[in-house]
């Protein structure tokens, strides 16, 4: 059996060489995942998969769409741009589900975690100093509730002994309030109401 | 020498195997090629570009962020696990007979920043100044650690997000010794490299990451440079401030851009 006139030990070399390249080409293909090189070195089914994780958090604006009215006075005071999740903690799939289950009340001191003096915040910042000798000031640990709502911090709360139902009126120190740049983009959401139950 | 095989249909045999082994590749890149590559989502990950810049000035060290992050991506709670943290750097006064500026620079982070941060342990009177520094993925055009990855488990998608294939990573680390920025850790419960994805299951979902979501000051923008809105954040926060890179020298080309911040940010 001779190809090419070839001597055959050299036949027996070619073979034997072929048969390396085709094993390889073998074990890449079937060791290769099927998406591997659609964007670049790596597996571009991961891309899907990476998506398919469940969000915790819902967002402002699903929020938003159960309690316009809470969002509404947020959105007039200085805590505008607080998220309702950063303080009531991630919306749960039991509130989605049964809005009686209500959500948390914002832990104590949740108010001092962003507002306690602390030299390393910016100067701007309203900082409060706990425990301050001087007698004249009125902030006290635990106690912000008392002069401030916590959805419009210019307002008071009404007085459990007031006989008129909801004190609606809008001081104008509350339109002095400091103007930052609204950067929360207007992004599209899905399903605003319940995220949670997406695949 | 009695083969019950003659040698030459042996040959025969053999190379006829090898040719067919040979087909199955054939087959396969040709199935290939007509495969939809369509993903099961209508998110086009070539349509998008993503980016978050920071406001140093603007962060008050709250950590928000820290805990939000944890809570979204299901982080480990442990204290050295984290995809986004808030450093504190304090700079002391420098020693009254020296001849510096400035002095020793303090930097910590207890807990991620999460929960919030203790007093400083400098008496206010030294500190010459201070401020809070949140951290993340920096989005590396030349990423190291996509560079040393063995298996092509970590990678630069094409929408600027630098994400991990969790079922191909090894947990080799090479990875988490790449970051210049310490932005990775190997999760001791999937034994496989984590970091920030840019809450990329949010973002598909045009959800805005946990951080940003959180931030109460806004000094976390995020956006979509492919998809710039009406007064886009992320425009106006490079015409407004001055902006920066972490570690600029080291060549990594980071995404993620930094307002006021200071020189001795590392």
């Amino acid at each position: 059996m001779r190809f090419f006139n070839m001597p055959p030990q050299i036949f027996r070399l070619v073979l034997l060489i072929f048969a390396i390249v085709v094993s390889y080409l073998v074990a890449r293909t079937l060791l290769t995942p099927d998406t591997f090189r659609d964007h670049g070195f790596y597996r571009g089914a991961a891309l899907v998969e990476l998506t398919g994780k469940i969000p915790v958090l819902a967002g402002k604006e699903a929020c938003g769409a159960r309690h316009p009215e809470i969002l509404k006075t947020l959105a007039k005071g200085s805590h505008k741009s607080l998220s309702c999740e950063g303080c009531h903690g991630a919306v749960s799939k039991s509130h989605l589900d049964d809005p009686t289950d209500k959500m948390r009340k914002p832990p104590a001191g949740i108010c001092l975690r962003c507002h306690e003096a602390n030299p390393s915040r910016p100067a701007g910042f309203k900082q409060i100093v706990l425990h301050d000798p001087k007698p004249d000031n009125n902030h006290y640990d635990g106690a912000c509730l008392e002069c401030h709502l916590p959805h419009d911090p210019k307002e008071a709360p009404a007085e459990p002994d007031q006989a008129s139902p909801a004190p609606d009126k809008t001081s104008p120190a509350s339109d002095k309030a400091p103007t930052e740049p609204d950067n929360a983009s207007p992004a599209p959401v899905k399903t605003p109401s319940e995220p949670n139950k997406e695949p | 020498m009695n083969d019950p095989i003659p040698r030459r249909r042996m040959l025969g045999t053999i190379g006829g195997v090898f040719a067919g082994l040979l087909s199955l590749p054939l087959a396969r890149s040709i199935k290939r090629k007509f495969r939809s590559t369509a993903a099961p989502s209508d998110y086009d990950p070539t349509q998008h570009k993503w980016l978050m810049c920071l406001d140093v000035d603007k962060c008050i060290g709250c950590g928000l962020c820290a805990d939000a992050c944890k809570t979204e991506n299901h982080v480990p709670e442990a204290t050295h696990y984290f995809r986004t943290w808030i450093e504190r750097y304090i700079i002391r006064k420098p020693a009254s007979a020296s001849d510096q500026l400035r002095g020793e620079v303090l930097v910590d982070s207890p807990n991620g920043g999460r929960g919030g941060f203790p007093p400083a342990r400098v008496p206010k009177e030294d500190i010459l100044k201070s401020f809070f520094v949140p951290k993340l993925c920096n989005l590396c055009e030349a990423s190291p650690c996509t560079q040393v990855c063995p298996v092509g488990a970590t990678f630069d998608a094409p929408d600027g997000a630098v994400l991990v294939d969790p079922t191909y990573c090894i947990g080799c680390g090479f990875c988490i010794q790449a970051c210049p920025y310490g932005c990775r850790f190997l999760n001791p419960d999937t034994r496989t490299a984590e970091k920030c994805t840019l809450c990329y299951h949010r973002i598909t979902r045009g959800l805005k990451p946990a951080c940003v979501e959180v931030c109460p000051t806004q000094a976390r923008v995020f956006g979509d440079l492919k998809h710039p809105v009406e007064n886009d954040p992320l425009q106006a926060f490079v015409m407004k401030n001055k902006v920066n890179t972490l570690k600029p020298y080291l060549g990594t080309k980071p995404r993620v851009l930094y307002a006021n911040l200071d020189k001795e940010v590392r």
